[in-house]
Order: C-alpha cells, then structure tokens, then sequence
C-alpha cells in the first residue's frame, strides 16, 4: 500500500527551497502568507499597504532563509520579518511618532460581556494613532516585553509604556463609545 | 460569558486572523526573487572585473618596477689597493640583483701578473717622492696606468644588475681618491685655481651626468613601448 505524504514539515519545505526547488517556495508562501498578510494589516490600515509589505517581507524571508537555524519555528521567524517591515514601512513614511508622558500604567481594558468580532476590533485598534497602535499590538498580540519593543522602535523603555498607556486610555474610550451606541439601538 | 480582557481578545482573534492576499502577490514576490538574483549575478561580475582591474595594476606595476632596474657591464678592474689587484669593483653585494659574478679561475690567474707591475709602480712613487711615504701607505688608486694593465688582464665582462645611483656613487669615491693621490703627488698643486672655473666645470660635468642618464631612460622607455607595440601587432 502506498502511502501519500499531504502535509510535508517547514523544514522539509525549506530544505527543498535551500535546494533550488521553486515550487517548494510557492507551497511555503500558500502555507504562511494569509497569516502574514493578516500581522501586516494589525500594523498597517490600508490593506494595499499592508500587502505590499507582506510581499517584501515573504521576499526578504525567502532571500534570506539559509539564515534560518531550525531553532524555534519556523512561523515566529517569519511572523518576526513582518513585524520588523511593517515598523521599517511605517518609518519611512514617517507615520510612527511616540511622546512621552509621565503616568505609565493603567489596568487593561475589560470589554463586560462582549465577545467581540475580529472586524470590530480592527477598527477598533484602526482609529488609535500608529504609534500607540504599535506598541499595543506588539505587546499585547506579538508578546514583546517593554524592553524589546523599546529596541526595536528604537525608544526608551518609558515611551514603550507610555504609548501602551495611552492606547489602552483610548480604547477605554471608544469602547464607552461603541456601548453607548448599542445600548442607544 | 466572563469578562473578557480587550487585549487577550485582540491576541487571540487577530493574532491568528488570515486575510487572504491578491492573486498578484506570488507574482510580484517571484518577479522580486528573479530581479534579486540578476543583481547579484551583476554583483559578482563586477566583483570579477574588479579583482581583474586589481590585478593588472598590481602587474604592471611590478614590471615598471623591473624595468627601472639596468644592467651594467665591467669590463675591467679598477681599483688597485697598496699593489694588489682586486676584482672588478661591483658597488655592493646587495646591488647584484639577477645574476652573480662568476670569475673563472685562468681569469683570477691573470690577475697576478698585473699585481707585480702595479707593485713596481707604488714603489715608483714611493722613491721619487719621499714626502709621500705617509701617504704610500694608504690606498692607492693608479687609473692612468689601466690601459697597461689591460694588456696583460684578460678582459672580464660580467654582466651585473645594480642600481644606477649606488654605481655612481662609488665611481665618484674613486675620483675623490684619485684626487686625493694626486694632490699628494703635487701633481696639481703648481697650478694656481680659479674658484668660479672650478665651480663651472663641475656644474658642466653635472648636467652633461644628468643628460645622459635622462637620454639612457629615455631610450630605455622607447624600446619597452616599441617592444610592447610590436608583441600587441
């Protein structure tokens, strides 16, 4: 009885790619690129942005894969590229703007009951100022500490906690806002 | 339903969220590779070229400095120190660049001869003139006797590379010796000396010395181009 292989591992993948097999890096790209797409636009509000620096990061990653060392996986290496050309395309069009201001901590937002839609929340994290929304996204979804977000925006660690400071602040209020609205229907 | 965390509900749907992305965009990333790869073709050729370009400075270089380098035929000893003859005076050991002097022995032979003749004459000198003993003792260097003294040595050609500067510098440590003999001598001393002609006579054998190296270079150049412009036809 012959056994079909369906799923074949990163690493295989990769290997094949290191190898010169080209339809190897179009299984890797339909496997990942959804996902990446989706890290870019958490970023990045415009969509035909966001793809654009998703297809610069997939080439960036292929360009660059016998760097990778098969020591974690695969995907957070990849997820990784995104966010640094996501934070690389906001610089350049010098959309990333962080003040400083003393208060550092507030509790996180609860949202009651609601369990809320992807597409609400989008908007929600849409509306906040890229700066703020960079440094939520990286610490709240990513899972950076303050201390890695600060190298990587190149800031202190003190403006990484007052920008998450802020953006919380802000989403507190649109949610009053977003309540209000459904409470008034 | 409890109480959700906005920020937990952020990570768990858009951190997993999929957007699907245009049909173009494994296009434009696989035209991204190719472009990728023709730059760094292009890279590595110039890089060849470079290393090229590099090289062939580096070899012409050398050849130019090869070619400053002429050589210098002795044809006959110069120099004879208290009445013994001394091979052909090469101006260093450091200066023989491409070949060494090998003297055959029936040539070192014919040396001797030449030595008693040269001994017969300091003793000459010494008789004629008895003020001059203090100075019979040092060295003496007889160069108006060398045509004689060519009839009985056989005529040594070695072929010697040395520098040009090194070589002069020597022949003019012998001139001053002579002098000095010749002073000892009194064989100049009667004549009365005119500071201005001397100064002039000197500056005439200096440019007559400086035209004719510049003429030798010249010629040597000229022969290297014509040499280069013959092999390239």
């Amino acid at each position: 009885m012959k056994i079909i292989r369906l799923h074949t591992s990163d690493e295989a993948v990769i290997k094949k790619i290191l190898q010169g097999d080209s339809r190897a890096e179009k299984q890797l790209y339909d496997r990942y690129a959804a996902k990446m797409l989706g890290v870019c636009r958490m970023y990045i509000k415009d969509m035909h942005y966001a793809e654009d620096v998703m297809i610069e990061g997939f080439t960036r990653a292929l360009d660059n894969l016998g760097r990778f060392r098969f020591e974690g996986s695969f995907e957070g290496w990849l997820r990784r590229i995104m966010v640094r050309e996501s934070i690389d395309f906001l610089r350049q069009r010098t959309q990333l703007y962080f003040e400083d201001i003393t208060e550092v901590e507030v509790a996180p937002v609860i949202t009651d009951n609601q369990d809320m839609d992807a597409e609400l929340l989008q908007l929600l994290i849409d509306k906040l100022p890229e700066g703020y929304r960079t440094v939520l996204v990286m610490f709240a979804v990513e899972g950076y500490g303050h201390k890695e977000i600060a190298e990587m925006l190149n800031i202190s660690e003190n403006t990484s906690k007052s920008q998450l400071f802020k953006a919380r602040k802000q989403l507190q209020e649109q949610l009053g806002k977003v309540r209000r609205i459904e409470n008034e229907r | 339903m409890k109480d959700r965390n906005l920020e937990q509900q952020l990570a768990d749907k858009l951190g997993n969220r999929s957007i699907t992305p245009s049909a173009k965009a494994w296009d434009r990333i696989a035209n991204n590779r190719q472009q990728g790869k023709t730059q760094k073709k292009k890279k590595k050729v110039f890089a060849y070229y470079a290393a090229a370009a590099v090289f062939f400075l580096l070899a012409s270089g050398y050849v130019f400095l090869m070619q400053n380098k002429t050589d210098v035929i002795i044809t006959e000893p110069q120099v004879v120190d208290g009445g013994e003859v001394k091979a052909p005076v090469l101006p260093s050991e450091e200066a023989v660049v491409s070949k060494s002097v090998e003297i055959k022995e029936t040539e070192a032979v014919a040396y001797k001869e030449p030595e008693v003749l040269v001994k017969k004459q300091s003793v000459e000198v010494v008789t004629e003139k008895q003020e001059m003993a203090s100075v019979a003792d040092q060295e003496i260097v007889i160069k108006k006797k060398q045509p004689e003294f060519n009839l009985h040595v056989e005529p040594i050609e070695a072929l010697v590379s040395i520098e040009e500067d090194k070589f002069y510098e020597q022949e003019t440590d012998m001139l001053l010796k002579e002098a000095v003999k010749d002073v000892a001598a009194n064989k100049h001393l009667s004549n009365t000396t005119n500071d201005t002609a001397l100064l002039k006579e000197v500056e005439a054998e200096m440019d007559e010395y400086y035209r004719e190296k510049a003429m030798s270079i010249f010629s040597l150049k000229h022969k290297t181009i014509r040499i280069a412009v013959k092999d390239k036809q």
